[in-house]
Parts: structure tokens; C-alpha cells; sequence
């Protein structure tokens, strides 16, 4: 049986009580227990086909143990109490063997509150029956196939699912949150064999089940539909559009992998981002303003508290072109002086703590994505960045292939290109901005609009 | 296995077409240390178990933490895949014939990696980043994270497959950056095998050998130029002949992209020049994409992906094979229990040619010599972009400078159509792959590959 909410943040809770308890018991000098447990149920189709149907429960337990400055993590999938005293065993005995940090600053600091964020979590989520989760599925399949012919859904699916998040330490820190998700993903192609188009991927997410299903296979459809016409890229410089999946859907955007890195404080403080020294400096064209916003209402990625307990706050990043400042956890922040931001990201693989945006916006300007489009009397339309995750963050260097791209002649989608590359710099980048989009799409850890630039350097075979 | 077997036995599994069950028990150790010092040292426990089950042509699937309550999950995977027969677009999955396995897959350690200490492994990291950056004042810095997984995973299924699996993996992902003339690079290295121990890293590649590479990437992108931007003729070396086999081929001959991809309609027809043939195997000794038995208990073997410039086989599953009328080839693999299996590859690779490197460079007036990668990104099309590091300049016939900041990309089936030379040496690199969302430990590689003009696209950034 699926655990309901109260039963997933009761299982937070005592696991991280547990883990206190355990920590107090062995003497530990400091302990920090994150906790979170989650239910998800996916439907997914393959080939237009839908195959296979998934019920996944996931607790994880991450526990740090400082002595003397010295630092060991142990993790776990297991709540049970054994487990737990175990993790914290274990977290402590690789404390006695690790280095000794002459900076820790010590576990973050008990903040007394949290915001309240409205629209997290959503009832109606809960009784999503698997019956309306295939309906939306369906919705999703119909809507890809009915485009066009020989439209094909490689991959899509619908995942839903619970969650509850805590974080507790000896400091007196105690954070319990839950929340609901609804994600959709649609990936079709058009064509076969040599002339196929590439993975024409849509996506969303939302804490509500208010998605329009009907419209991401459609979105993804159209893209592949207009990218079976072959023409021809040149090398060139030229406009370029971006849409908001090329501009900031996560390892396929270009201001989710660049800007993420660059505006990252650890990355700041071990001097090896390309913004390094740049706060109070234009950056970029006036007319773009970033921020990072975990408040914002119902918004798929914002949360009260970050993965070490810290309040979310908004953080103003880039404002009218001018670089403000960067994002930072309670470590780095705490050692640079310029104190957490929230923005502590739990490392799955390891149990450690890094920085990362948790809803990086570009501030909507005006002008939907076709009205933009329309304005531009040669360039490329990018839906996807292949490769962008290569870039050079030190440097801001970039180059990557447009894929799916397509051409743009008099204000008109023309036809798909392969192969076309886009390189250079991102801060010359940003300086060419033309034009910002007024409609944001939510991916669930950026809100993002469509963007244009001016001559960007593009090359070709 | 025990407790997966009655699971099998319980009233929930009765009347179910077929029930796959696996569950690992395995402890993976992180460490990461910078030439300061060791910041990271943890220890994960990861035990629990998964159903998946194939009911009315729809496959559910379940997974729960420990190890009690299998009758329930399977229970669970039983519910969802009920909920979606009858549906509209609902599928009507067949599973091919197999010959199920019952076995334990030893690991062949000599030192193996639970009886090594976590101190002397993290002894081991610090030592390799103060290396890098105590040898070369150029060097700012330099990252060792290094992960081992130790344990056992299990899997029965209701055909009677049996399959015990000692875990023992080990990786090092390691980077470093240095800066010249005010000019920042960093560059990365890996090394990651499976079923071996501790002993890889006294005999094969201890610190200084890694240290080594590592610093001549680095070295090699701080005094490089820019690169051309436009097509070239080129040498890809080892590692980049792999990522081409693996990113922008192979991808497309597992049978599940296959369908819908470049290759489609292609078999038995040319692909490459008769030179060219690539596979997929099970096993190569030393590398990290090793196999014994699938994750849904078929015994693996090769797949010539391609035969003398002729499409072959592609890479299947069980439900794939079904679909195709094939012999299933072992490719079903799970990043663990919390993943159902996909199909994924394990060691891809060129088959090597006769021309040593100076024959293979003497054409070439004006090209590049890609030495290997930073990671890259293939699609369905065959569309490819990858980052390169350890590039060189081919003037007249012989390597020159090198190159910063490059990265090459193409049409994966138009450029195999212009490979024209292949090299005698051999090499590979050895990763993960992630393909929805599961990571896969893989191996990729090849000889030194020519290509003509208009095969690659030289786009540098900066």
C-alpha cells in the first residue's frame, strides 16, 4: 500500500529523531541528519505504445558527523532503526580518519522559521487514481500523433508523486516540509533511418495536476514535424533564437549549465568561475535580470528550507545586465563571509553538500515565441543544446550543436538543420541579447522564457 | 536469495506470466580529496529489493528498502501493471524464449577492495592530487573522487533463473587545472574497472601514472591555440573512435532507439567502408562494462553491430528480441535494484586495422589529431557533439601544436561513410553512461580512425 503524507513526513521525522538520538548517545560533538522519503508512480510509453507501469518508494537518510573539525558521512536507504544508528556509526568512525578542516564552521544555525510557501503540496495529487494517470498519458500520445503522420513518441511518461523532506541537527535546526510533483516528458522523432529528425523533446512539471498534456506531444510534435524539411545551415554569423528548453532545461539549457556553474560560490571560491571578480560589472545586456526565487507560490521548483536546513530566499543574481552576487550553502558562504543563501544541494552519490540554483528565472520581458520568431528575417530557431554540459566554466567558453535546430527565413519556420554549432563566449553572449520572451515555462528548478541574440557565430561542415 | 525465492512461492506471485525479483546488498565508499586535502569520505548502504512482473502484456514494477515483504512488492508491481490493461495505446509486451541461468558470478580480486582500508584509500587520493599539483607549479588545482561499490546482488525470476553476483567495482574520476599566461585549463581523467581490486592501483595505475596523464592534458589545452573552425580531414585516437562507437552507433543499434532512429531499415545494407566493424562484447579483460549474466538472467554474447561495413544485429532484451524475431544478446542491464532493466551496452568498440599512426598522418596536409574526451551527447539521428581534450595539429603529414577548448561534432552515418584509414594500436576509455535516467558502467574504444573531409565539424569555442 502508498503510504498517504502524514504517514512519509512521521517517517522524516523519527528517522531524523532517531539519528539525533543516536548522535547524542555516542557523544558526537556535531551531527546533521537530512531525511527523505518519497512516493512516485510512473506510467510510461514506448513507441506510442504504453508498456509499463512503476510504484517506487525511496527513503534515504544522509547523516554528517563532525569531530574536531574532522567530517564523515554514511548514508542509507533503510529507516530502520538499526540502519540509522548504524549511518551514524559509521559517519562517525570516518570522522576519526578524515582531515581535519581548520575553517568548519560548524552545521548551520537553528533559524527559528521558515517561509511559508503556498501551493507545495496538492491534494488533489494524492487522489490521482492510476486510471487519470494514464488518461494523461494517453492525452500526451494523442496529441504528439494527431500533428501530424509518422509522428512517433519515442519515450513519454507521467510521473507523480509525494514527498516528504526533513533536516534536523544538534544546533536545534529542524525543518520538515512535503510536497507534491507532477512531471511530464514527451521525446518524439519524425521519419526514418537517414532522414529522421533528432529527439524532439517537451517537458514540464508542476506541483498541480494542471498540466496540458495534449499540448507538450503536440509542442513535440510540431518541432519534429518542422525539422523533416532538410535545409541546408551556413557558417555564418546571425539572430538567433532560443526557446525557453534551450535557454534553461537543466543539462540542454544554456543559462541551467553555464550560469549555474558560473554563479556558483564554491565554484567562486576556489576561483575557477568565469564571473570570478565580475560583481558590480555589466555582464550582460540591460535588458537581463536573474534571479534565483524558491518563494514563489506553487512553483514546481521552490522549497522553504534547503538540503542543510537553511531558509530559501530570493537572490537577486544579475540585475538590468549588472552581476549582483552569487549563490551560496552554509559552508562556503560561512568561510567567504558572505553567508548562506540556501542554496545547499545534497550530493546523491556521495552524502556531501554543494551549491546550486533552486529556481533560477530569467525575468519575462515581451513578445511570445512566434512573435519573436516572426520579427527575424534570417537565423536558427534552437530547441536543444547537444553538448552544451561540455562548456568550459572556467573560461564562459561554449559550443554546442542545435539540436533540434531549425531555420528561420522571413520570419517563417523554414525547415530542420543538422549539424549546425554554436559557439563562443557567454558573457559576449549575453551582451547580444535581443529580445526576452514574456511567457516562462516552469521545468521544475528554473522558470524560463524564450530568448534572442544577435550574431551568434554558428559553423557547419 | 532465499527470501527471493519464496517470494516466488507466495499467493501473490500465482497467476503472474512472469516475475523478475532482484536485490542487491552493497556498500559503495566516496572519497574526494584535493591536494589540501581529503573533503569528502562516506559510506552508503544500499539494500532492498524490486518486482517487476508481466501481466496482460503490461510490465509493473515495484521496489521497497531491506529485504522483508517481497510477497507485498511483488504485490504492488502486480497492481500498477494491472491498472493498464484494457487502456487505449496499451502495449502487449512478449518476452523471447531463453535458457535461464543459474549461477554465481565470482569477482576475481586479489586485494579485494572491502579489506583495503578507507584511510589507505583516501591516502591514496590525496597523494595523487598533491602529485599533480607538487610536480607542475603551472597546476592550481587538482580533484581525485574516487568510488568503489562491494557487495552482492541477486536475481530469480519465475523461469528459474538463479544468479548470485559478487560486486566489486572501482572508479576514479580526477581533474585538475592550472592556468598559463593568465590563461585558465583544466582537463579530466578517468580510470574505472570491474571485478578487479585494490591491486589495479599498485601495479597498473598507481598515483603517478594517472598524475602524469592528467598533467599533459592540462599542460596540452593551457599552451594550445584555437582551433579552425569548418571540417578538416582528422585522426580520432582511441578513446574518440569509442565515444563515436558508443555515443553516435551504438546508441542507435539498441533495438529500443533502433526502431525510431538513423540506422532503421539499414541492416544488411553498407554503413562504412569494408574496413569498418564494431561490436558490442560481454567481456574484454580489464575493462568496466563487464557482464556474466544480464539483469534478467540471459547469458550475454557478442553483437557485431557491424560487419565489414555492413549494418548487423542490434542489441536487444528479451522483449526486444520477441519484437524481432532474434535470440536475445544480454544487453538487459539496471543501474540497480531501484531501476527495471533497459537495454544498455557493455564493452563497444572498432576492431582494430594495419596502418600504423605515421602511415594513417602522412596524408593528411592540414587536419587534427583528437586524443581524447570530455564528455559528449548523441541522438537518434546520429547527431554528435563531443568535447575534446589532448588535440594536436596535423601539418604535412606529421602531429604539431596543440589545441585548446575544442569540440567536434557530425552526422554519425555520414561520417562513418568517410572513414579511410584504420589504425594497428588499440585503446579505450571507460565511463558511465546515463540513458533515462540509469547510469551504466560501460567501456568504449577502437584504433586510431581517418576520416575525410566532411565527416567532422571542428567548432572551438572561444
Amino acid at each position: 500500500m502508498m503510504a498517504r503524507e502524514q504517514d512519509l513526513e512521521e517517517a522524516v521525522s523519527s528517522a531524523l529523531e532517531e539519528a539525533l538520538g543516536a548522535g547524542r548517545k555516542l557523544e558526537c560533538a556535531e551531527v546533521e541528519a537530512y531525511a527523505s522519503c518519497g512516493r512516485m508512480q510512473r506510467i510510461t510509453a514506448e513507441q506510442s505504445s504504453i508498456t509499463a507501469a512503476s510504484s517506487l518508494s525511496e527513503n534515504v537518510l544522509f547523516v554528517r558527523v563532525v569531530e574536531d573539525g574532522r567530517l564523515g558521512i554514511a548514508f542509507s536507504s533503510s529507516f530502520d532503526a538499526r540502519r540509522v544508528r548504524q549511518c551514524v556509526e559509521d559517519a562517525r568512525d570516518l570522522a576519526k580518519i578524515a582531515e581535519k578542516d581548520s575553517q568548519w564552521p560548524g552545521f548551520a544555525p537553528n533559524p527559528g522559521a521558515y517561509p511559508r510557501i503556498q501551493g507545495l503540496f496538492n491534494k488533489s495529487v494524492e487522489s490521482l487514481s492510476a486510471d487519470d494517470q494514464r488518461g494523461m498519458l494517453e492525452l500526451m500520445i494523442d496529441g504528439a500523433t494527431r500533428t501530424a503522420k509518422g509522428i512517433i513518441v519515442n519515450i513519454a511518461g507521467v510521473e507523480v508523486s509525494r514527498k516528504a523532506t526533513g533536516v534536523a541537527n544538534l544546533n536545534g535546526l529542524d525543518a520538515l516540509s512535503k510536497d507534491t510533483l507532477v512531471n511530464a516528458y514527451c521525446w518524439t522523432v519524425r521519419g526514418k533511418g537517414k532522414s529522421v529528425t533528432p529527439d524532439c523533446t517537451n517537458v514540464r512539471a508542476s506541483r498541480r495536476p494542471d498540466i496540458d498534456f495534449e499540448k507538450i506531444g503536440e509542442t513535440s510534435a510540431l518541432i519534429a514535424l518542422h525539422s523533416s524539411t532538410l535545409k541546408k545551415p551556413r557558417t555564418e554569423e546571425c539572430s538567433v533564437v532560443f526557446s525557453p528548453m534551450a535557454v534553461g532545461f537543466s543539462d540542454m539549457g544554456l543559462l541551467s549549465t553555464l550560469m549555474a556553474r558560473g554563479l556558483s560560490g564554491e565554484r567562486i571560491f576556489r576561483k575557477n568561475s568565469f564571473l570570478q571578480e565580475k560583481v558590480g560589472e555589466r555582464i550582460a545586456s540591460k535588458k537581463l535580470t536573474l534571479v534565483d526565487d524558491p518563494l514563489g507560490p506553487g512553483l514546481s521548483g521552490s522549497r522553504p528550507f534547503d538540503d542543510e536546513g537553511c531558509p530559501s530566499r530570493r537572490t537577486e543574481l544579475v540585475s538590468d545586465g549588472v552581476l549582483k552576487g552569487f549563490l551560496w550553502d552554509n559552508y562556503f558562504g560561512s568561510i567567504s563571509g558572505a553567508g548562506s543563501t540556501g542554496n545547499a544541494i545534497r550530493d546523491r552519490s556521495t552524502g556531501s553538500v554543494s551549491v546550486s540554483p533552486t529556481n533560477l528565472q530569467v525575468k519575462p520581458g515581451r513578445g511570445d515565441m512566434e512573435k519573436i520568431i516572426s520579427g527575424i528575417d534570417h537565423g536558427y530557431f534552437v530547441w536543444g543544446c547537444q553538448g552544451v554540459h561540455t562548456s568550459n566554466f572556467e573560461t564562459g567558453n561554449f559550443s554546442f550543436v542545435a539540436s533540434p535546430g531549425l531555420l528561420i527565413e522571413k520570419g517563417e519556420l523554414v525547415g530542420g538543420v543538422r549539424g549546425a554549432m554554436l559557439s563562443g563566449n557567454i558573457i559576449e553572449l549575453l551582451a547580444n541579447i535581443d529580445i526576452i520572451g514574456s511567457e516562462v515555462q516552469d521545468f521544475g528548478g528554473s522558470l524560463m522564457p524564450t530568448m534572442s541574440f544577435r550574431d551568434v557565430r554558428i559553423t557547419t561542415g | 536469495m532465499d527470501t527471493l525465492r519464496r517470494g516466488l512461492d507466495s499467493r501473490e506471485a500465482k497467476g503472474i506470466e512472469y516475475v523478475e525479483l532482484r536485490a542487491d546488498d552493497v556498500v559503495q565508499t566516496a572519497i574526494d580529496a584535493r591536494e589540501r586535502g581529503v573533503e569528502v569520505i562516506s559510506k552508503r548502504i544500499e539494500s532492498g529489493h524490486s518486482a517487476r512482473v508481466l501481466l496482460n502484456g503490461c510490465w509493473g514494477f515495484a521496489v521497497a528498502d531491506g529485504s522483508k515483504n517481497v510477497a507485498l512488492t511483488i504485490g504492488q508491481a502486480a497492481k500498477v501493471a494491472r491498472s493498464l490493461a484494457g487502456g487505449k495505446n496499451t502495449g502487449s509486451v512478449e518476452l523471447a524464449d531463453i535458457r535461464p541461468v543459474r549461477k554465481h558470478a565470482k569477482a576475481v580480486a586479489e586485494t579485494p577492495l572491502d579489506q583495503v582500508r578507507t584511510a589507505d584509500k583516501a591516502a591514496f587520493c590525496k597523494r595523487l592530487s598533491s602529485y599533480v599539483v607538487g610536480t607542475d607549479k603551472r597546476m592550481t588545482s587538482a580533484l581525485s573522487m574516487y568510488r568503489d561499490f562491494c557487495g552482492k546482488r541477486y536475481l530469480v525470476t519465475s523461469e528459474g533463473a538463479e544468479v548470485e553476483t559478487d560486486v566489486s567495482m572501482l572508479y576514479l574520476y580526477s581533474s585538475a587545472s592550472g592556468k598559463e599566461n593568465g590563461s585558465p585549463a583544466s582537463s579530466r581523467d578517468e580510470v574505472a574497472v570491474t571485478g578487479c581490486g585494490w591491486e589495479h592501483f599498485e601495479r597498473v595505475e598507481p598515483h603517478e601514472v594517472i598524475g602524469n596523464r592528467l598533467k599533459r592534458k592540462v599542460q596540452n589545452e593551457m599552451s594550445g591555440a584555437k582551433c579552425k573552425r569548418g571540417s578538416f580531414p582528422c585522426i580520432l585516437g582511441p578513446k574518440v573512435a569509442g565515444m563515436l562507437a558508443h555515443e553516435a552507433l551504438g546508441h542507435l543499434s539498441e533495438a529500443d532507439f533502433f526502431a525510431s532512429g538513423a540506422f532503421a531499415g539499414l541492416v544488411g545494407k553498407r554503413v562504412a567502408p569494408e574496413m569498418v566493424t564494431m561490436v558490442d562484447s560481454p567481456f574484454v579483460k580489464g575493462w568496466f562494462g563487464n557482464i556474466e549474466v544480464d539483469d534478467e538472467g540471459v547469458s550475454p554474447r557478442k553483437v557485431v553491430v557491424i560487419d565489414k561495413g555492413v549494418l548487423g544485429e542490434q542489441m536487444t532484451n528479451r522483449e526486444w528480441a520477441r519484437k524481432l524475431g532474434k535470440k536475445p544478446t544480454g544487453n538487459a542491464r539496471a543501474e540497480s535494484y531501484r531501476f527495471p532493466p533497459i537495454i544498455r551496452m557493455r564493452n563497444t568498440y572498432f576492431e582494430r586495422g594495419d596502418m600504423r599512426r605515421d602511415e594513417l598522418l602522412e596524408s593528411i596536409k592540414f587536419g587534427y589529431y583528437c586524443g581524447d574526451i570530455r564528455g559528449g551527447q548523441a541522438e537518434a539521428n546520429s547527431s554528435f557533439q563531443v568535447g575534446i581534450q589532448e588535440c594536436h595539429e596535423i601539418l604535412n603529414g606529421e602531429i604539431a601544436g596543440p589545441v585548446r577548448d575544442l569540440a567536434i561534432s557530425g552526422m554519425a552515418v555520414k561520417s562513418l561513410m568517410l572513414i579511410d584509414g584504420l589504425g594497428k594500436d588499440f585503446g579505450f576509455e571507460s565511463s558511465y553512461c546515463g540513458k533515462i535516467n540509469q547510469s551504466m558502467a560501460t567501456s568504449d574504444g577502437g584504433p586510431d580512425i581517418r576520416l575525410r573531409k566532411g565527416a567532422i565539424v571542428f567548432g572551438g569555442s572561444g
